[in-house]
Formats: C-alpha cells, sequence, structure tokens
C-alpha cells in the first residue's frame, strides 16, 4: 500500500499540491493510507544540525511502516532518502536513530521512497487520458533534488527523460532538450540572498522562453512557489517572459479530466488561463 | 558527529569542474566552490568560516559533476554545521524554522492562503482534511529541544 507524505509546503500553504495529488490518485482508482504525525521531514536542518534532520526524517519513515512512501516535494523526497542511506550503512547513526525514536515509542522502518515522476509514470496509461494537453508546448522542470545527490535517482541526473514521457502520454507537445531544462530555481535562496535567488529563476524562464517553451511543469512546491507564485516579481525585476507554470498533478489532473477546483488552479499565480483555454 | 556524510574533500584535485558548475557562481563571482574545498582539504577551515558558506544554492550540480565525487556541497553543509557551533551567526530564516518545528512539528506555520481572484481560503474552507500531526506534536518539541540543547 502506498501513504503520501505531504511535507511542509502542501500541508500548510500550498494546498494546490494537496488537493491535486489527493484528486488524481482518486481519479486513478488509488487508495492511500492517512498517517498521523507527519511532521517535517528535516531538509532545512541538514546543515544547521544534522541531527534535527536525521530525528525529523527517520521518525517520518517510521510512521509509514511498511507502506510505500509517496513523497510530493523535491526536498523531502532527498532528504527521506539520505537519511535512510546515512542509517543503513553508519552503525553510529543507526544506533542513535534507534535511541531517538524508542523516546518517540517508534520504531525505525525502511519505506520505499517514491518521487512523483517514477510513481505517475508507473501508474499512468494513455486509457486514463480522456482530455489531452493537446497544442502546448510544455517543458520539464525536473528540479534539483529530484535526480542529484550522491545516491542514485529514478532517471538519469544528466539526461532523463521520464518527466518528458509523461507529458507527452498525457497528450502535449513537449521541448525535451531547453537550455536550462535542468537548472536550478533558485528557492533556497530566497531566505538568505534573494537578488541571487531572483536572478537564477529568471534565468530559467527566459531559457525556456527562448526555447519556445509554452508552460512549464514541475513537481515540487520550492520550485512552484519560485516560478509561478514571484513570476511577476521576475518579470518586473530581471524582464523574465511571462511563463505558465502548472505542478506535474495539475497537469495530469487535466488531461485525466478533473476541473479546475479539483486541481487548485484558482492558486497559480502564472498566467495559465490562455492555455487552459486552448485545451478546451 | 553524525552528518549527510558524502563529502570526501581529500580527494579533489582542483579541477574546478564545481565551480564551472555552479548555479551561484554564475552570479557571484567569489563564490568558488573549488576553493572551498581547496581550503578545507588543506585544513584551513578557519579561514573560510565567512557569510559565504550561506550562499549556497543546494542546486547539487557540482556534487554531479565532481570527477572525485567529492560532494562540494555536503562540505558546505559541514562548514555550516562548524559556524553554527561555535556561534557564529546564522540565516534568521533558519532559526524561525527550528522554533516553528518545534512548536508545531512543522517548518512553517498553516496559513490561509489567498487565490488569483482575491478569496481567501484555509486548509478547512478548500475542503481538505485537518492536518494530522496532532497528539505527536508534544513529543516532537520535547525532542527537537533535546537536540538543540545537545542533550540527545
Amino acid at each position: 500500500m502506498l501513504s503520501i507524505y505531504w511535507g511542509c509546503y502542501a500541508s500548510t500553504k500550498q494546498y494546490s499540491l494537496e488537493v491535486s495529488t489527493r484528486n488524481v490518485l482518486k481519479a486513478l482508482g488509488v487508495v492511500a493510507k492517512e498517517v498521523d504525525g507527519w511532521s517535517c521531514c528535516g531538509n532545512p536542518f541538514k546543515g544547521i544540525n544534522p541531527k534535527l534532520w536525521l530525528y525529523l526524517a527517520s521518525r517520518n519513515l517510521s510512521l509509514s511502516g511498511e507502506n510505500d512512501i509517496l513523497t510530493v516535494c523535491n526536498g523531502c523526497y532527498l532528504s527521506l532518502r539520505e537519511a535512510q542511506h546515512l542509517v543503513n550503512s553508519r552503525k553510529d547513526a543507526a544506533e542513535w536513530v534507534e535511541r531517538v525514536l524508542e523516546l518517540e515509542g517508534l520504531e525505525y522502518r525502511k519505506p520505499k521512497v517514491l518521487h512523483p515522476i517514477e510513481y505517475f509514470k508507473s501508474v499512468l496509461s494513455s486509457e486514463d487520458v480522456v482530455k489531452p494537453l493537446k497544442g502546448l508546448r510544455l517543458g520539464a522542470h525536473y528540479g534539483c533534488h529530484s535526480l542529484r545527490g550522491s545516491l542514485p535517482s529514478f532517471d538519469s541526473p544528466t539526461n532523463p527523460s521520464m518527466f518528458e514521457d509523461i507529458m507527452e502520454l498525457l497528450g502535449a507537445e513537449v521541448v525535451r532538450d531547453y537550455a536550462g531544462r535542468l537548472d536550478c530555481c533558485g528557492a533556497t535562496l530566497m531566505a538568505i540572498n534573494p537578488e541571487v535567488g531572483f536572478a537564477i529563476a529568471s534565468s530559467k524562464l527566459k531559457k525556456a522562453g527562448e526555447a519556445g517553451v509554452q508552460g512549464i511543469v514541475t513537481p515540487c512546491p520550492y520550485c512552484f512557489e519560485m516560478l509561478d507564485s514571484r513570476q511577476e516579481t521576475l518579470v518586473q525585476l530581471e524582464g523574465a517572459p511571462n511563463m505558465p507554470i502548472l505542478l506535474l498533478q495539475q497537469a495530469i489532473g487535466l488531461a485525466i479530466g478533473l476541473g479546475s477546483k479539483d486541481l487548485g488552479l484558482n492558486f497559480n499565480m502564472s498566467p495559465i488561463d490562455n492555455l487552459l483555454k486552448r485545451i478546451g | 558527529m553524525l552528518k549527510v556524510g558524502f563529502e570526501k574533500p581529500e580527494k579533489c584535485f582542483q579541477c574546478g569542474r564545481c565551480t564551472s558548475s555552479c548555479t551561484v557562481s554564475r552570479i557571484l563571482k567569489d563564490y568558488r566552490p573549488n576553493r572551498i574545498v581547496g581550503f578545507v582539504r588543506h585544513g584551513l577551515v578557519r579561514k573560510i568560516l565567512d557569510p559565504s558558506i550561506w550562499n549556497c544554492a543546494r542546486c547539487l550540480k557540482c556534487v554531479e559533476y565532481c570527477p572525485q565525487k567529492v560532494a562540494p556541497a555536503d562540505i558546505v553543509l559541514n562548514l555550516q554545521y562548524q559556524a553554527v557551533s561555535e556561534g557564529i551567526p546564522f540565516p534568521e530564516a533558519y532559526r524561525a524554522m527550528v522554533e516553528e518545528v518545534s512548536k508545531t512539528g512543522l517548518a512553517f506555520q498553516e496559513m490561509n492562503v489567498t487565490d488569483r481572484d482575491f478569496e481567501t481560503w484555509s486548509r478547512e474552507s478548500f475542503g481538505l482534511p485537518p492536518f494530522r500531526v496532532g497528539k505527536h506534536v508534544a513529543k516532537i518539541s520535547e525532542i527537537v529541544s533535546m537536540i538543540e540543547k545537545g542533550d540527545l
């Protein structure tokens, strides 16, 4: 069985991510197990306090029990997998985690941690697509923590294709190789050095625009916030192009026939209306 | 020390691929991961515990492109930890997230969110189930505070 790990963004502010994920899974007939007690995955604390990171990541792993965990955020995906690797490869880490989890009455478990791209690639079929995203030239923004890092991921970190394959299955015309496709969105820097963060995000949108991308799809809520919610600033500050941005689950939802409210499309701040009109 | 743990500064031969792939170096010319690794490799950590260590975007391109699997981004994380351990001031945003996580189990506060039509929604009014961290919060707070004090 599957449990969905929501992470902080979907839980506290990016309601479109949670609602679109729930409704897409429901439409595909997937029953997920609701879990009590998910906390932050610890990702923000990897540098400032690695023990805090390791505790938070491992408690979520243990809460999932034997169920696979479907993450909906790139940061959570990498954080949970790196914590898992540390516990599995180092005895001192494993002992520390066991001791700390015991204080909470939890037992360390080793669930499989899934990324939404690999998960939806495995469950979607062309029969699910009732409203193909025809006539849209879309580009994928994988986001850094879906593919890179020291651990092997679900697709090639330098030349991935799984995300593009999903969008083609959804009926979109995909710009497979735009410059900057695998570039960072800059979100991590917003709390520290926002000017640099804005410059990074704008460069991404400009490169996509120049390659003829008419809309960007991303699985990550941090990237989404950076490219969608902050887009007006990017346009004004850095001359970035106006670019419709969708979450992966929103794109899937549109193609399988779900409505705007089911997908939280009212929360997208980028100019998605023309894009939506084109698919009817 | 428990840490992310992929870093291997001793393997660096200063080819500079980390810096040529670095997202931030393109904008901040003085931010050079190869230089950071070089200092750490030769035991000169004290020379680079400055605010620039917070400029890493965590894009992990340096980790990807390093031919020696040095994992420069993880070396930067270790420097951040060392700075915090020594009481060197670190970005306020991190402190706020630690406080929030110890209060609620999450890094951010639950928000009411306004949509494109200026309508404001809470989780509840948008039809999402209530958040389920509930009874776990007390224990999480206790353990976070023990970790923060160095008792665990």
